[in-house]
């Protein structure tokens, strides 16, 4: 699958992503830490879109989900960052799975249109529940721990931390997907009758990968909400937020691992740099999108690949 | 294209570096998206107090930092770090909405910046969660309605029915206008922030005869609201009490006669007969061509309240504790009349009755009946702890 | 009854020309624009009325040939990223001509009375609504299932190549599809308008009840948008209703806001291609 050229690019990235608090103050951290999540949840969809051909229009239910889980948790005194963030992981899963298992009954825009079904579903449970807040959201009291030894309250230590999660789970990710699980399911993607015919239950195998997908994005979300030490409804768990995630993948490369990360720096990037020039952005931000899907084909972190194939 | 990005981490880094004789201000509020309606008339405001200053707010050249939080807690949070770590501000204002405001306070009191918040006022901040650099001189949500509820007692209306917006303001809203009116609550409803058809609610309203009808509507849902409230013909048997925000200069334009006669309770008006209100209206009335909002009045006022204090210690805004002492004070001639701050910070003021009205030029304005109530304390001042 | 004209458009697309398109809502929201701006300037109602369904039709066209023609042959994906970006672009667009307080249309005096429906006072505005869609769906239903351009739609949605074949010009017969549901957007927010006024970004929520009517409906068949108004109106009325007395005003609320998702989930579990399938699977 990674061809010997591609190795250049990936070691690129990485040392630029690790670089990065050496250069930048703390907004420049923070803001690259939001890129870290978000490219976390655009993989996390990327799973489905890129490898089973499912397009999810739902993942912020899952988002949010952990994201929840992970405020609830602080504010009630559980602040060890591996409990929290195996619950959010776990959580997230779960709900994934229960979603994932009604939802992969359908398939094409019958399949997109369930997600966001139910991801509007969790968002009014996140705007009813008035103890935490409702539509304002809450404040999180504090942010994770680990057992004392790191400190997530530093902007770098806690950019360290995202990152690490990101790179293990683009590690895992990457074995999977190499793996017999992810042969099957690009096999149920481009032809499902015949994965069945050779004995592979394609439908357990799309469950698996919904539920994987979910607790990541999951993840992700509970890294957000220590991130910002907020959590509510708008921004998380918004129909909006499915939209970005799908955008950001698209505009970095379905399909591959580290496209979605790519798109969601860009992403971030030019939405960051739009708005700081006028408060009008998203009318220069609209046609930016609309160019990315006339002009490149195939996504700019393909653009990256055959760039550096030359 | 991350090396892009660090590239421009640099260049922008390099520039930035605060120097001791100057005022750095941040503006926060929301400038984009649905709510962006708000922040923009709160930015007119404040834009006018900076004129009329000539760039120094209390005597002291001022920088400013506008930061648009686009109506989203994460993005709030992402700005309000952006104002302190990059552009080093000693003073953030504006904060329109409650939720933004309680997401974006947070890192701010973290890193000792002082915090003017000129528009929402949560009572989560005002109780426990008040800090010493925090000053809320806008309103703490309870106020409006308390003068309302009690006003409602006065004029002898028997049964009331309470609507509002389904999210914490409201419920704050509608609960104290419930806590402070004597008579009988018909019924107590809450709709949905996107729900734009009030014909459900409407027909359970008219259902239940009340005397009166108090909400708690905003922006466009008020527009909605009193559109469907006449063509349902209701607005001919139960009048409609609400607050300032329910029908203002942005929104005369789209609800028109509607509006006519609806009682409302605000802490400022354009008629309030005071000298420094008499020059905000007239200087905003040259330079946009309409009445002010609330929005522009509360931002303006926190704009002169900074200036004065600034001024009292001789524009030394480096001197923390001078400063808070200085703003603790408010000695400084307010557009709303009496203004004091209360322990948490938060404002004890007058909370006036007006009603909408057309002058004989025909254009649409709320004329002012009385005071409603004097001197109004929040509930939520014994809870906090001033540290 | 406003849902139905929205679902009809976005079914004509979806499912006759299998494009999805997200901006279907801003095409709502250019609708309310146009006609407070048309009827203040011509300053009649009918003439207002008028002009702005022909900028309606105008601006369909537009956005069809500029945006939608190069993406037929893409995938879902790339169209809804595409009309995604558009949304965002239309959106700021009517700030910037606009502005972004909300507008406003008087409607004219015979219609903003009340009438006596039943003993019950309605307003004779909605009743008007309700009359208009009604003779529209009747309309559209002719023009689909009766006469040389439906057949050919028809046609068009299940065979392409064939129709192509025969000789009829098949970008042309999209553009006349595209057109015809941006001009039937356009009327429900037109119509909308006088009951809650015109703002940007107005069209997003209303885009996502109507694909939730589009789903249970079926994709491609005006009977199912029809069907699917109803139920998800009548539903969400009672469970706004009911659900807040049954359960309280906090899980009630919750519950009323969720009963069109829940019952699109339900019908999906159910008929997972909507409870009127226009084409065999």
């Amino acid at each position: 699958m990674i061809r010997e050229r591609e190795w250049i690019l990936i070691l690129v990235l990485a040392a630029v992503a690790v670089a990065v608090p050496l250069f930048g103050d703390g907004y420049y951290t923070k803001f690259a830490t939001k890129v870290i999540i978000f490219g976390m949840a655009a993989l996390a969809v990327d799973i489905l879109l890129g490898y089973a051909g499912l397009v999810s229009f739902g993942h912020a239910a899952f988002f949010g989900v952990g994201a929840y889980i992970a405020g609830m948790l602080i504010n009630a005194g559980v602040v060890e960052g591996i409990v929290v963030l195996a619950a959010a992981l776990v959580g997230a899963a779960l709900i994934a799975l229960v979603i994932g298992a009604l939802s992969l009954r359908t398939s094409g825009l019958y399949f997109i249109m369930i997600t966001l079904a139910f991801a509007q579903m969790l968002y009014y449970v996140g705007q009813s529940l008035r103890a935490y807040g409702g539509t304002d959201g809450f404040a999180l009291d504090q942010r994770i721990e680990f057992g004392g030894l790191l400190d997530p309250n530093d902007t770098t230590t806690f950019y360290y931390v995202s990152l690490a999660l990101l790179a293990v789970i683009l590690f895992l990710c990457s074995r999977f997907l190499r793996a017999e699980f992810g042969v099957v399911l690009r096999g149920s993607r481009d032809n499902a009758v015949r994965i069945e015919a050779v004995g592979f239950p394609s439908y357990k195998y799309k469950l698996v990968a919904f539920a994987i997908s979910g607790s990541i994005a999951g993840l992700a979300g509970a890294l957000l909400a220590n991130l910002n030490q907020y959590v509510a409804p708008p921004g998380m768990l918004n129909w909006e937020i499915s939209g970005e995630l799908l955008v950001m993948v698209i505009f970095g490369a379905a399909g591959t691992l580290l496209g979605p990360v790519v798109g969601a720096a860009v992403f971030l990037f030019f939405a960051e740099i739009l708005s700081e020039i006028t408060e009008h952005w998203m009318l220069l931000f609209g046609p930016l999108l609309l160019l990315r899907v006339l002009l490149v084909r195939d996504g700019l972190y393909a653009l990256l690949q055959k760039a550096i194939a030359k | 294209m991350r090396k892009l990005l660090l590239a421009l981490t640099l260049s922008v880094f390099a520039t930035t570096h605060a120097a001791a004789d100057e005022l750095r201000l941040g503006f926060m509020s929301i400038l984009s998206g649905p709510l962006g309606i708000l922040g923009n008339a709160q930015k007119r405001g404040f834009d006018l107090a900076i004129e009329q200053l000539g760039g120094k707010v209390g005597g002291v050249p001022t920088k400013i930092f506008i930061a648009d939080n686009k109506g989203n807690p994460g993005e709030a949070v992402q700005q309000a770090i952006k104002l302190v770590d990059r552009n080093k501000v000693q003073i953030v204002t504006g904060m329109a909405a409650s939720h933004t405001t309680m997401a974006s306070v947070k890192p701010l009191l973290a890193r000792g910046v002082i915090v003017l918040g000129a528009n929402a006022g949560p009572s989560p901040l005002a109780g426990k969660g008040c800090n010493k650099n925090l000053f809320i001189t806008s309103f703490h949500n309870n106020q409006w309605d308390e003068a309302m509820g009690e006003y409602l007692t006065k004029k002898g209306v028997k049964r009331v029915y309470f609507m509002g917006m389904d999210y914490q303001a409201g419920w704050d809203h509608v609960k104290a206008a419930i806590g402070a009116f004597k008579g009988e609550k018909v019924a107590e409803v809450y709709t949905p922030l996107n729900q734009m058809d009030f014909s459900a609610e409407l027909t359970q309203l008219r259902a239940a005869k009340p005397d009166a009808v108090f909400v708690f509507y905003v922006g466009p849902l008020a527009v909605a609201f009193i559109k469907q409230y006449t063509q349902a013909g209701l607005h001919k048997t139960i009048p409609i009490y609400s607050l300032g925000a329910f029908s203002d200069p942005l929104l005369y334009k789209a609800q028109g006669d509607a509006v006519m006669g609806i009682y409302m309770t605000e802490g400022w008006n354009t008629e309030l007969d005071n000298e420094p209100n008499k020059r905000f209206v007239a200087a905003f009335r040259k330079k946009y061509g309409r009445d002010p909002t609330g929005y522009a009045a509360r931002q303006y006022d926190a704009i002169m309240l900074l200036d004065a204090a600034i001024k009292q210690i001789g524009g030394k805004v480096d001197d923390k504790d001078a400063l808070r002492a200085s703003l603790r004070k408010a000695d400084f001639k307010s557009i709303r009349g009496k203004f004091r701050f209360n322990t948490n910070q938060f404002p004890i003021q007058d909370i006036y009755i007006m009603q909408v009205a057309k002058r004989a030029d025909g254009s649409m304005y709320q004329k002012l009946l009385g005071v409603a109530k004097s001197d109004i304390k929040d509930p939520d001042y014994i809870n906090c702890k001033m540290k | 009854m406003m849902l139905f004209l929205m679902a009809v458009g976005v079914t004509l697309v979806f499912g006759i020309m299998d494009t999805v398109n997200l901006s279907h809502g801003s095409l709502l929201m250019f609708g309310g624009f146009f006609v407070v701006t048309a009827v203040e300037f011509t300053g009649s109602f009918g003439f207002g009325l008028l002009l702005a369904l022909v900028a309606s039709a105008a601006l369909a066209v537009l956005v069809e040939f500029v945006v939608m023609r190069p993406l037929y042959r893409r995938g879902h994906l790339d169209q809804v990223l595409a009309t995604f970006g558009l949304i965002l672009f239309f959106n700021e667009l009517a700030v910037v001509i606009w502005g972004r307080a909300p507008l406003y249309l008087s409607i004219p005096k015979f219609l903003s009375g009340q009438i006596d429906l039943l003993g019950v006072p309605y307003p004779a505005y909605r009743f008007t609504i309700t009359v208009v869609a009604a003779l529209l769906g009747l309309g559209l239903y002719f023009l689909i299932s009766r006469t040389r351009t439906g057949m050919l739609i028809r046609a068009g949605a299940d065979k392409r190549i064939v129709v192509e074949m025969m000789g009829v010009n098949i970008s042309r017969l999209y553009t006349l599809i595209f057109a015809l549901g941006g001009v039937l957007a356009g009327l429900a927010g037109m119509m909308i308008v006088p009951l809650v006024s015109v703002q940007s970004g107005m069209g997003d929520p209303i885009l996502i009840t109507t694909l939730v009517v589009v789903i249970i409906g079926g994709i491609g068949s005006i009977r199912g948008a029809l069907v699917g108004a109803l139920l998800v109106g009548v539903l969400d009325t009672f469970g706004r209703i009911l659900f807040p007395v049954y359960f309280g005003t906090g899980t009630g609320s919750a519950l009323a806001n969720m009963t069109i998702y829940i019952l699109m989930a339900g019908v999906l579990l159910w008929r997972p291609r909507g409870l009127f399938p226009a084409t065999a699977p």
